[in-house]
């Protein structure tokens, strides 16, 4: 059972680990129907809330956040006072980018608000380490270790990806295919189809930009996730 | 299966882990390898059992390194684990078995046990 007013309140304790956040007003109001405990994975549902703060650019002087919302789902609206002009076009593409990770998203009329929609239900984790440890035959300690060290590994062939020139195909294509591999043998479906899809466009020498950018998306997903330690429930 | 040896070349880290695993857990001695050339180099040199090999790898694929050690060491068994199952037809053609990954518990038993039992 999970209590919205406590996640309110890892949402401002997040904001205020971050150094470039750490003097921004976040009011968070919370719907008062909706404070009472509500079925769900705690922190998937942080999780999940946090992802598009997680977004925020350090232009930001003030956010006000409204969670409302009825039996079916929770609605979370952010409201945002950008410091320059510029935020604006940068909060377009940054929604831009939640939408990849969470097709609820919706872009507001002013284009700096958005309404994120969340089910009640708890999410699926990115990585599922218990469906990993049970379908390959070995122990969760095993399987918590493997996805440890993946993660170190694992950074590596983001940077490539990152940095590498993409004619560089070949360890372009290697740190495609090397992250459909494990993500399929970590249980990370998301991380298989969308590494997947980079190393099929790769193959086909096509204009990489949107299946990078999705795969970075995810990758930042089971970071967060990592970061908030769902690995160990 | 105890005493038994299997060499497994896997670029991917976390397959090669499991692998790892499931050998420890039966009792065979497991060799591993990330790079293909450096795999046919072992395999030309050593003795094993049974010979594991992931299709795309850095060196030489699973199926370049299959052709080379047929020539050298017909009786060896070759298994091919691979992650694209368009390519399933062509390397049953030089391999003993072929599977395609993510591999499941009664994957890895299996394919133990067929060979080194």
């Amino acid at each position: 059972m999970i209590l919205l007013s406590e996640i309110a309140e890892n949402i401002r304790n997040e904001f205020h680990s971050w150094q470039s956040h750490q003097n921004l007003k976040v009011e968070i109001l919370v719907d008062p129907s909706l404070s009472r405990p509500r079925e769900g994975e705690k922190d998937i549902f942080t999780e999940l809330l946090m992802m598009p703060v997680g977004l925020l650019p350090a232009s930001v002087s003030r956010i006000d956040i409204r969670i409302s919302g009825n039996d079916e789902e929770i609605r979370v609206y952010f409201n945002y006072n950008s410091t320059t002009a510029r935020s604006i076009s940068l909060w377009k593409n940054l929604a831009k980018k939640a939408a990849a990770w969470n097709p609820q998203i919706h872009i507001g009329e002013q284009g700096v608000d958005l309404t994120l929609s969340l089910p009640v239900s708890p999410a699926y984790p990115p990585v599922d380490i218990g469906a990993m440890a049970r379908e390959t035959g070995i122990n969760i300690e095993d399987a918590r270790a493997i996805l440890e060290e993946f993660l170190i590994k694992a950074r590596t062939y983001i940077s490539i990806l990152k940095t590498k020139e993409k004619s560089e195909t070949d360890s372009y294509f290697r740190a495609a295919h090397s992250l459909k591999g494990a993500g399929k043998t970590l249980r990370a479906p998301e991380l298989a189809a969308a590494a997947g899809a980079l190393e099929r466009k790769i193959k086909e020498k096509g204009d990489t930009t949107e299946e990078q950018r999705r795969l970075e998306a995810i990758w930042d997903r089971i970071e967060f996730w990592f970061k908030g330690k769902g690995y160990e429930r | 299966m105890k005493d038994k040896s299997i060499l497994y070349a896997e670029d991917e880290f976390t397959n090669r882990k499991i692998m790892e695993i499931q050998c420890r857990n039966f009792g065979i001695d497991c060799t591993l390898e990330e790079d293909g050339r450096k795999a046919l180099d072992r395999c030309s040199r050593e003795d094993f059992d049974l010979v594991i090999l992931d299709q795309y790898m850095p060196g030489l694929n699973g199926d370049e390194i299959a052709k080379k050690l047929r020539k050298l060491k017909p009786n060896l068994p070759l298994v091919a684990i691979t992650s694209d199952d368009s390519c399933v037809p062509r390397l049953k053609a030089t391999f003993d078995s072929v599977y395609v990954k993510p591999l499941r518990a009664d994957d890895y038993k299996e394919l133990l046990e067929t060979y080194l039992t």
